[in-house]
């Protein structure tokens, strides 16, 4: 069960959302883990997602089935023009499409039982001009 | 060594003559399996002095308890809920390890379910579990 994969699909399949995100390549400027080098926050340039890696992984089991106990962020960073109202809507957005909706999450070899959000709150950049926040997710996965 | 519960501990309910077992799904727990000490005192004038004796007496199996995550519409769970509103007993089996090769232990039993629920959690049921006589341990079948 990849609970990144399962993110991104759900991320990229939202029209809503991926029209208020800069494009990079072909796609929604959706990246794992960092942005890539040539993504460039700028005056205009649209805010981007990054899927970061799982903070907590753990075994959730019952007698007779498996799972897993996933906690993921999910960051919002933006160019800093005076204004953080895009990013948050953005990552308003995010928080709509996880938060209590298990069966609208796609996952490989399992089904998400919970997932709940908490956020978004303030998220720390190593860059002045870019302002940033996340919000966290906590999936509850269970192998089929 | 130690066994790990999760893969080798099961808890299953009976159905059908001869009787087939099959898995609860979604419990989390169980404990149970005892019976209460009944020791009668039989101390009298042949006793060694300072001491006391006894006589066992009869002995009351402990109940079984359990939790589970609420399945809604699993057959086996549904059996538990329509066996708990009709007061009726089933079979039920805490099978150790393999079907075949394995422990288990065997007993009658009216389930008693309870709901727990959390707005911020999930749909629990706590389940009790009275044998309606001494459980029987054996080699799994």
């Amino acid at each position: 069960m990849n609970s990144t994969a399962t993110i991104y699909n759900r991320l990229t399949g939202d029209t809503t959302l991926t029209a208020l995100l800069a494009t990079y390549g072909s796609g929604p400027a959706i990246f794992n883990e960092r942005a890539p080098d040539a993504f460039e926050f700028k005056a205009g340039t649209k805010p981007c997602l990054i899927i970061a890696a799982p903070s907590s992984d753990l075994a959730l089991e019952t007698f007779t089935e498996v799972g897993r106990l996933i906690q993921q962020d999910i960051r919002g960073y933006a160019f800093d023009n005076g204004s953080s109202a895009a990013l948050d809507g953005i990552m308003r957005r995010v928080r709509t499409l996880f938060h209590n909706q298990p069966d609208a999450l796609s996952v490989t070899g399992g089904k998400a039982v919970i997932s709940r959000v908490t956020g978004p709150v303030g998220s720390p950049t190593s860059e002045p001009s870019v302002i940033g926040r996340r919000v966290t997710l906590r999936l509850e996965l269970q192998q089929t | 060594m130690a066994t790990l519960v999760q893969g080798f501990l099961k808890l299953q309910v009976g159905s059908g003559s001869p009787t087939t077992y099959n898995s609860i799904p979604g419990v989390t727990n169980l404990n149970g399996g005892g019976a209460s000490e009944n020791r009668i005192d039989s101390t009298d004038f042949d006793t060694t002095p300072g001491t006391r004796e006894y006589i066992n007496g009869p002995r009351e199996p402990s109940p079984w308890t359990a939790d589970m995550h609420y399945e809604q519409g699993d057959t086996y769970q549904e059996a538990l809920f329509t066996a708990h509103a009709a007061n009726t007993p089933l079979p039920f089996r805490v099978l150790f390890g393999a079907s075949s090769g394995g422990k288990q232990v065997t007993f009658q039993a009216v389930p008693n379910l309870t709901l727990g629920a959390a707005v911020d959690g999930k749909t629990m049921y706590s389940l009790s579990l009275s044998p309606i006589a001494m459980p029987t341990r054996g080699n799994a079948s």
